[in-house]
């Protein structure tokens, strides 16, 4: 009941409502464990055909929420292992798609500094995988320790571990900028 | 102050580890829940950046078209390298060595036949290359042979293959 629970109090969320709630923080997700745009949404989209396959059939999941997640979370793990090639190919196609750096700051950058900006942003790309899962999952999703063990095949002393050291990092990159 | 929590770990405990000595301090402890406090704030700021703020794009497609200019040149340069190597280090091309082995398989022919057929001790003639190279000349035909080769090694009529060798290493007669 963590991602849906208003919807389903009474009758199970039709696919255009799941597609509502789930879709924007699924790209944020992606988003974030992919550093690519272009295979974030690939991913987003893969996860929505899934879901699509998923509605039709008898058994399904109590928590679409978490189920959207964990898929979500597993495809870009695939992604990822798909390695360096697919990356490479498509390097030609994606300078188009580049937005200029040239644009002025958001507010929201505006206020916590361009630098600490580009620092953590900067940080967490050089986190590695595990640790960047489990700290979206953890801190930015919201997961109970036991939730992200059980989504990523981990136990949860490893969560626990890779979460301290990630956090470590991060607020490494962030004091660093206010100090 | 001393007993007071490291940052290592206040983090530990904030990431759920830490024992239960650590965290009943924490709860007891006013400077420790205050830099708990500032560990939260900070990972709120993370969190903030992390979610409401555009990743700075341009530098990723700066640094990985720089990555495959120094991976293409790179593995040109080692191409180079590696055709000029072989072309520097390759042995010099053998002369073919056909005629040599045929200029020496006439000399073992030629003292084959001496030691069989000569009665005269060793002549200084040899035996006409045609007729080596070249089973089917006059000579050869006119053995009779079914076979060409005999003619050289045994005969189908075993006489007349004799005198016909024979013939063949009769001493050619010299002017003067």
């Amino acid at each position: 009941m963590k991602g849906d629970g208003r919807a389903s109090v009474e009758r199970p969320p039709t696919y255009e409502e799941l597609f509502a709630a789930h879709g924007r923080r699924l790209a944020r997700l992606c988003r974030l464990l992919l550093a690519d745009p272009q295979e974030s949404q690939e991913v987003v989209q893969e996860v929505f055909l899934k879901l699509h396959q998923a509605y039709t059939r008898p058994e399904s999941p109590e928590d679409w929420g978490a189920w959207l997640t964990r898929v979500a979370v597993n495809a870009c793990h695939d992604r990822r292992r798909a390695g360096w090639w697919m990356r490479f190919r498509r390097y030609g196609e994606r300078l188009d798609d580049v937005t200029l750096l040239a644009r002025e700051a958001t507010p929201e950058q505006r206020a916590i500094g361009e630098e600490t900006w580009r620092r953590v942003w900067a940080a967490f790309r050089r986190l590695p995988d595990r640790q960047r899962e489990v700290f979206v999952l953890r801190q930015l999703e919201g997961w109970s320790t036991r939730a992200v063990a059980e989504a990523l095949g981990l136990r949860t002393g490893s969560v626990k571990s890779h979460l301290f050291r990630a956090i470590r990092r991060l607020r490494a990159a962030a004091s660093e900028g206010g100090a | 102050m001393s007993r007071c929590l490291s940052d290592r770990a206040l983090e530990r405990l904030h990431a759920g580890g830490g024992g239960h000595a650590q965290l009943a301090h924490l709860n007891a402890c006013a400077a420790c829940a205050g830099r708990h406090r500032g560990l939260v704030a900070e990972l709120e700021t993370v969190s903030y950046v992390l979610l409401r703020t555009d990743e700075p794009l341009a530098r990723v497609p700066v640094l990985r078209g720089s990555l495959v200019s120094i991976a293409a040149g790179v593995t040109a340069f080692v191409a180079v390298l590696a055709l000029w190597s072989y072309m520097a280090v390759r042995p010099p091309v053998a002369p073919p060595s056909r005629p040599i082995q045929r200029e020496a398989d006439m000399t073992d022919l030629r003292d084959v036949s001496l030691t069989m057929f000569s009665v005269h001790g060793p002549a200084t003639w040899s035996v006409p290359d045609a007729l080596v190279a070249d089973p089917e000349t006059p000579a050869v035909r006119t053995l009779g042979c079914e076979w060409p080769d005999w003619a050289t090694t045994a005969g189908c009529d075993e006489d007349k293959h004799l005198e016909g060798l024979l013939n063949l290493f009769v001493r050619p007669e010299t002017d003067g």
